[in-house]
């Protein structure tokens, strides 16, 4: 077995996209002193999403790949698999009805085995980002299937540019890989991001 | 139900469950990630023609209303639009 990217092994991450971009969106991933651990560029009119992360802005080294099954889908699935191990660690699935309401994902093994879910904090909070206020920051927290907390995103209030904390729970990458848990940030800053402007 | 993989890098073939269509499996005897088939998409095609259909109709409405080169360009334009979309893909 490979030793993981250090870079891919934290347990704070930052993840900031830029909100005013013309064409796609640009997002840095940093680390809990800010400093830039990842870069990823997602391109402006991608139907099926092909998310490259590398290592910096240079694009020369690539960490992870996020890659949807289909064009189109209501429960869209995205596969993640670490570029320098060739080797898919596992995949999150997007809950299409549920996530009208209060956003909903799962957290799948590579052979698609249920591993947690990352859910909206509360269906209140979601109605209200949805119907009143998007200006609301949001909170994911990420559960095993077991019930056992795994880790929490939490949005901060800027409106210019969208940031999310992911902090990861001691002993949590026991229960889900930590690489599945800051591909699902980098997804719901660009997947939800989109759907919300 | 399953498909069937043919692994890209040391030719091995194995199953995976169905719902891995399109995406990614890891091949069990080189362990690296290859990529399954995908299906056809209908709901990808269903609306290709409803894009298709709209830039007719509002090509059409206005050819009607500012004449028929301000109608060809614009169905140009849509079309160009969506052909660039598709091809991006």
């Amino acid at each position: 077995m490979t030793t993981m990217q250090s870079s891919l092994v934290q347990s704070e991450y930052l993840i900031r996209r830029k909100v005013f971009t013309i064409f796609g969106a640009k997002f840095h991933v940093y680390d809990a002193n800010e400093n830039l651990l990842l870069f990823t560029k997602q391109k402006a009119f991608k139907l099926k999403e092909d998310i490259r992360i590398y290592s910096d802005e240079t694009m020369s080294e690539e960490k992870l790949v996020i890659q949807a099954r289909q064009i189109i889908d209501f429960s869209a699935a995205y596969d993640v698999v670490d570029a320098e191990e060739g080797r898919k660690v596992g995949a999150l699935r997007r809950k299409g009805f549920k996530s009208m309401f209060r956003d909903s994902w799962e957290l799948l093994g590579p052979n698609d085995e249920v591993l947690g879910k990352i859910q909206e904090d509360s269906m209140t909070k979601a109605m209200m980002r949805r119907f009143l206020s998007n200006l609301i920051p949001q909170r994911f927290h990420v559960t095993s299937s077991d019930g056992a907390s795994v880790a929490t995103y939490r949005q901060y209030f800027n409106p210019f540019i969208y940031k999310l904390a992911v902090q990861l729970e001691v002993g949590g990458e026991d229960a889900i890989d930590s690489r599945l848990v800051l591909a699902g940030g980098i997804l719901l800053a660009a997947v939800e991001g989109r759907q919300k402007g | 139900m399953t498909v069937n993989v043919d692994c890209s890098e040391c030719g091995h073939q194995f199953e995976v469950p169905r719902s891995l269509k399109g995406g990614i499996a890891n091949c069990p005897a080189c362990e690296k990630a290859v990529p399954v088939a995908g299906g056809p998409e209908p709901l990808f095609w269903v609306l290709l023609g409803g894009a298709v259909v709209a830039a007719c109709a509002i090509s059409g409405s206005v050819f009607l209303a500012a004449g028929a080169g301000a109608g060809l360009v614009t169905g140009a334009v849509l079309l160009a639009v969506i052909i660039g979309v598709v091809l991006l893909q």
